[in-house]
């Protein structure tokens, strides 16, 4: 087969379309070297969106000759278009983009981005940032994680756990929180006798991710670290019909069979769950720290949280990443933004409300259940047992998952027939 | 004679200029992009600055074989009757009511009102009436499950399960639409002369009859434009799928434009995406050209 380049391929197609490229990468970003840039997408209102303001502040006092433009985005538009971005003549100098084989795994191997190495090594950004948390970091030729040159600095983590409703435990006679699978299935029984929904969930492919958390966590509560690496990182052969993969997933089908997730969940999304939950439809919700902050504003009952009992590992990464474009005109000032984000000043301001940050002191936290959240958090992180995502090794992957999600959700798929869709996407997805 | 022609003849020339701005806004914003786009499905490629491998008519081939993309074009058939037939008969229905019957029993002004309130969904953003209708149709708290539960049934889960899921959307698309041709064919009744619809009630004419002798053929002009451009928009419907689905439940209700957006943006297939545009846009360009010719045959006629 023929391959061509990029700019060949646009030599052909006139000036008018090259025209139209640059002007829009020109209108989303900055450059000149007095002029630094960044683009990120975190609502400024999150944690850690207020902890980069801080961060801006500091920054400006450190380099005041500097213009600080920060610009904001959404995830889904930086998503799309960063290939197109990155590749013009004028980038932003720093950006965040999102972790995984299908997106900062290609900005890599498409060498769009500048790769870190010796600026980790001069920060000593790998004390920071280790372990599962700098998996997703580094990418090799390829594009694939685990492993290769560092492209991206993480500022906080993440991970999933059920936040559940004490009043109805109570009503349930649970007077303690399960500690294994099975005591945790017992307790289900019980708040499903006295006729309470256990868990609150959604599978819409349209942002229905609920199902998928819970399928995964369940797989990721048997699996060794092993099993969890050789499918992210694509390393050994994975079968899926077979120990954690088979187990969790016959698991995950019994609970749809047993009611513990409810019927009709085809149709929502997590914002309904997360209703349905904060209006006391249900006891428990599976989400991520993310709606820690929304649930203890909205939430008219006492609540609590707790991972998946007697899990091996559990669901959860490190946050998105700063990432240094390769056309970036002041390479020094990015690096420098980076240390900054990663300052203890930064860092704390992040813990403080609650955005799990990489760097921190747990200890500086005041308020007694944030702390808690965050203890739990550097308690996983040191365990090394975050099992990440079940999306990131092959590009299409969500929106298989979901499908199949939803087809289960409604009974129309079996375990073992999502079992072997899942290999031979899964297999087809990691040749090419 | 030549003589009196000769400046009628040049002064189309100098229009040319006039044409310009217009010619070259085509040429940027749809002849170019087009083109690319054509250009683009020969190849395999991941997007970006990934290479891009000549793939040659391969894309087309997959394209025929594929059934997910037969079974988007064929969901196509559900977003036009949704779109084009249900709201055109429905706003014709209405527009005759409101002009004739509510126009002249309760004056303009009611008539007026109500016409605005049913176009209203018309200029609401398409992700607030998206994320409208999801609650709307919530299983267990929306709107019209609360409905049937306090009539004693058990509703079903409109938006989850895939036999009932594409109806839920041309529910909502049938909602989304009914203004505009209700606006449209108001517009156009106000232009039938009353002195028709008195002469033809003197010939003992009913409604009915005047509706279908009178108004139809009077607005045909506007309806075949409420025609045509709806069946554009339905072949291209994007939006409420994205938001209300996102495709599924299990595939059910993927159209032609969100399964190239996909392959776009989810699978990183750009060439294939590319493909399924450029067989959309022509298949666009042909009904609509086959539209336009029979209404110019209608008109010699």
């Amino acid at each position: 087969m023929r391959s061509i380049s990029r700019r060949q391929a646009l030599g052909g197609l006139g000036a008018l379309s090259l025209t139209a490229l640059t002007l829009t990468a020109c209108k989303a970003a900055g450059g000149g070297s007095d002029k630094f840039t960044i683009l990120q997408y975190e609502d400024p209102t999150t944690p850690q969106g207020q902890g980069w303001q801080k961060a801006v502040e500091l920054f400006k006092a450190k380099h005041p000759d500097v213009t600080v433009d920060v610009q904001q985005t959404s995830f889904d538009a930086f998503r799309q278009n960063a290939k197109i971005l990155l590749s013009g003549n004028t980038v932003p100098d720093v950006v965040e983009f999102n972790k995984g084989n299908a997106d900062g795994g290609q900005l890599a191997s498409q060498g769009l981005l500048e790769p870190l190495n010796d600026a980790v090594t001069k920060f000593g950004w790998d004390k920071k940032v280790s372990g599962s948390m700098a998996a997703f970091a580094k990418y090799d030729e390829e594009g694939k994680a685990g492993s290769g040159d560092w492209y991206g600095i993480p500022n906080v983590g993440e991970y999933v756990y059920f936040y559940y409703n004490k009043t109805k435990f109570a009503k349930a006679g649970i007077s303690e929180i399960p500690t294994d699978l099975a005591s945790f299935e017992d307790a289900m029984d019980k708040l499903q006798a006295v006729g309470e929904l256990p868990i609150s969930s959604s599978a819409s492919t349209s942002q229905g991710f609920n199902q998928m958390w819970i399928w995964y966590s369940l797989v990721s509560a048997e699996a060794s670290r092993k099993d969890i690496d050789d499918f992210m990182f694509i390393r050994d052969q994975v079968n899926f019909n077979s120990g954690a993969w088979k187990d969790g997933t016959e698991r995950f089908q019994q609970w749809i069979d047993k009611g513990y997730i409810g019927s009709q969940l085809g149709g929502l999304s997590f914002e309904q769950a997360t209703v349905n939950f904060l209006s006391e439809k249900a006891a428990m919700l599976p989400w991520n720290n993310g709606m820690f902050a929304r649930i203890r504003e909205d939430a008219s009952f006492d609540w609590g949280f707790f991972i998946m009992p007697g899990a091996q590992l559990s669901m959860g990464s490190s946050g998105h990443l700063w990432g240094v474009p390769a056309k970036s005109k002041n390479k020094d000032l990015a690096y420098d933004w980076i240390e900054t984000t990663l300052s203890p000043e930064v860092q704390n301001l992040i813990g403080q409300k609650g955005g799990l940050p990489l760097a921190g002191d747990t200890e500086t936290i005041s308020d007694p259940l944030t702390k808690e959240l965050t203890e739990r958090f550097d308690e996983v992180v040191k365990a090394d047992t975050l099992s990440f995502y079940p999306d990131y090794p092959v590009p299409g992957f969500l929106d298989f998952i979901q499908n199949h999600m939803q087809a289960m959700s409604n009974k129309n798929e079996s375990a073992d027939e999502y079992l072997d869709a899942l290999q031979e996407f899964y297999d087809k997805g990691t040749k090419d | 004679m030549s003589k009196g022609l000769a400046p009628t003849l040049r002064r189309p020339s100098g229009y040319w200029l006039y044409l310009l701005p217009i010619f070259i806004g085509f040429l940027a914003v749809v002849a170019v992009p087009f083109g690319t786009n054509i250009y683009f499905s020969f190849f395999r490629w991941k997007g970006g600055a990934a290479p891009m491998h000549w793939n040659g008519l391969n894309n087309y081939s997959t394209l025929l074989a594929d059934t997910e993309f037969w079974n988007s074009l064929r969901n196509s058939i559900f977003m036009v009757i949704a779109i084009v037939i249900i709201p055109t008969v429905i706003g014709l229905l209405l527009a005759a009511l409101l002009t004739d019957t509510i126009g002249r029993r309760f004056g303009p002004r009611i008539a007026s009102f109500l016409r605005a309130t049913y176009y209203l969904p018309q200029i609401l953003p398409i992700a607030v009436a998206g994320f409208m209708w999801s609650w709307i149709l919530d299983p267990a708290n929306g709107a019209i499950n609360t409905l049937l539960h306090s009539l004693g049934m058990d509703g079903p889960d409109w938006l989850g399960n895939p036999d009932l899921a594409i109806y839920s959307v041309m529910l909502m698309l049938i909602w989304l639409q009914i203004g505009y041709p209700l606006v449209i064919f108001m517009a156009a009744l106000s232009r039938v002369d009353p002195e028709l619809y008195e002469a033809a009630a003197l010939d003992g004419a009913g409604k009915w009859r005047q509706f279908v002798a009178i108004s139809m053929p009077t607005i045909r002009p506007e309806t075949f434009i409420v025609v045509l451009t709806a069946t554009v928009a339905a072949l291209k419907v994007f939006a409420p799928i994205l938001i209300l689905t996102g495709g599924g439940p299990e595939g059910s209700t993927v159209v032609p434009s969100f399964y190239a957006y996909r392959n776009f943006f989810e699978l990183s297939q750009v060439g294939y995406g590319s493909a399924i545009s450029t067989v959309m846009a022509l298949v666009i360009f042909a009904i609509a050209a086959l539209m336009l010719w029979w209404q110019r045959r209608q008109e010699i006629r």
